[in-house]
């Protein structure tokens, strides 16, 4: 056989195995078997990064909603306990002062929830860092002097021209704190307050609550302003329209009261 | 097929059976299904040894004419590409044998595929020519799919090693490396199969 004769010779193969050379795509099967797991595996560390992060940003959420399900039931705990015992609430921290008496009552509608904050006109200093603790609902307190003179700055003063005597009572209702001053006189005894908060609370959609009950010898005027946190954000910040604490010192009046005063809370 | 392409519409081959159908009832679109179908893989075929585009479109002819001859008597259903393809493989290495410009390419194989040559005189008819092709098919169905295919791109294709090494995505290295044993192993193959060396 010559030497060429091969090739020709070659034409005889069969043709299944030419068929098979000629559709085979070994390159693309050998990326393919390259390519494919190492997706794979990407695919795999990606699913895995995905997971973590997600459980991470659960496991976040669910302390964070515990945190605040165990403040809201503290809270609640404290305003209920509170009523024994009035020194029993004394506290450094007057934020937290804040939340306990403003917080929502577990259980309420959301606009309710909403409506976290009363804003009292009661004009005082800010005063921080002492013992004071928040007045407890049913309680029965008599005025600071700088408390009393503010009042008195509104012309409050009885029929005779004597500074009259306040008496603080406050109640808890839905959640919001009412602050009721007990007088003598048959006038309400912030005129003034009564007029910037009604105008105040019309411009700015406040739910408030004027009465006045009169029992024979005593008027009782109450205000009530139920703002909620939006609206307190955008409220103006002053000593004139920021909000209030009202906190029981432990110091006690002739008859045994404490001596109740306004801080005030505000960025000013 | 270029044409549907740039048309937008890819044009659905027909089926080898059917194009054998053709043949058989002497319809000449059997030729341009044909050339539709295969056409660029029977030039690439012939221009992989003869290095010219218009000798390799002449094969390519010459091959549909040889196929309009052929088919009857054969009836090539399962396999018309190999079919066709050995006519346009023959039809170029004849040419390329009749042109001295062309035959290095044919030269280089024939030198390398001498390694496993039968002795002189051992194949001189038609029908010992046949034995030896069962015999390289036997040898070549023993073999790993990777080195089948690198074998017959190589010495039936007329693939160079760079395009085989591109199409296995292997090294060039590694083709002469595996070409080189198999021939030995055909050599050694033949010997045993009583072809004298």
């Amino acid at each position: 056989m010559r030497k060429n004769e091969l090739l020709n010779a070659m034409e005889g193969i069969v043709p299944e195995l030419i068929t098979e050379a000629e559709r085979e795509k070994p390159a693309l099967k050998r990326i393919l078997r390259t390519v494919v797991p190492a997706a794979a595996c990407l695919c795999v560390a990606l699913g895995i990064f995905a997971v973590v992060k997600l459980h991470t940003k659960s496991s976040e959420n669910a302390a964070a909603q515990q945190a605040g399900e165990i403040q809201t039931m503290q809270e609640a705990n404290a305003a209920t306990n509170g009523s024994n015992s009035v020194d029993a609430q004394a506290t450094d921290n007057i934020e937290d002062e804040r939340s306990s008496v403003f917080e929502p009552i577990a259980g309420e509608t959301d606009e309710a929830k909403d409506m976290k904050r009363v804003r009292t006109f009661i004009t005082d200093y800010p005063r921080r860092g002492s013992t004071e603790h928040p007045l407890i609902p049913g309680g029965q307190y008599a005025l600071s002097p700088t408390l009393r003179a503010a009042m008195n700055e509104y012309g409050a003063l009885d029929e005779y021209g004597n500074e009259i005597t306040y008496i603080v009572s406050v109640e808890l209702y839905e959640g919001v704190c009412q602050l009721v001053p007990v007088t003598a006189g048959e006038h309400f005894p912030f005129p003034n307050v009564e007029e910037e908060a009604v105008r105040l609370c019309n411009e700015e959609g406040i739910i408030y609550e004027f009465s006045r009950y009169y029992d024979g010898e005593n008027t009782t005027w109450s205000l009530r302003l139920d703002i909620t946190a939006k609206q307190l954000e955008s409220f103006p910040a002053s000593p004139r329209y920021g909000y209030w604490l009202m906190l029981a010192s432990e110091e006690l009046d002739d008859y045994g009261r404490p001596i109740a005063h306004a801080v005030f809370e505000g960025d000013n | 097929m270029v044409k549907a392409f740039i048309s937008g519409r890819k044009v659905r081959n027909m089926d080898d059976n059917r194009i054998v159908e053709l043949y058989l009832a002497r319809d000449e679109a059997a030729i341009a299904e044909t050339r539709r179908k295969y056409g660029s893989k029977l030039r690439k075929i012939s221009y992989a040894l003869i290095r010219d585009h218009a000798y390799a479109e002449e094969c390519e002819y010459e091959a549909y004419y040889e196929a309009w001859k052929l088919i009857p008597p054969n009836e090539p259903r399962e396999y018309l590409f190999a079919f066709m393809a050995r006519i346009v493989r023959h039809i170029s290495i004849d040419r390329c044998r009749k042109n001295s410009k062309t035959a290095a390419a044919l030269c280089e194989l024939t030198e390398e595929m001498a390694q496993c040559l039968p002795s002189p005189g051992s194949a001189e008819d038609g029908a010992a020519e046949g034995e030896l092709a069962a015999s390289i098919s036997v040898f070549l169905s023993a073999c790993t799919k990777e080195k089948r295919g690198i074998f017959l791109r190589r010495y039936w294709f007329f693939d160079s090693v760079p395009q085989i090494a591109a199409r296995y995505g292997i090294t060039k290295s590694k083709v002469k490396t595996t070409l080189f044993r198999m021939r030995n192993d055909l050599k050694e193959f033949l010997r045993k199969e009583g072809y004298s060396i």
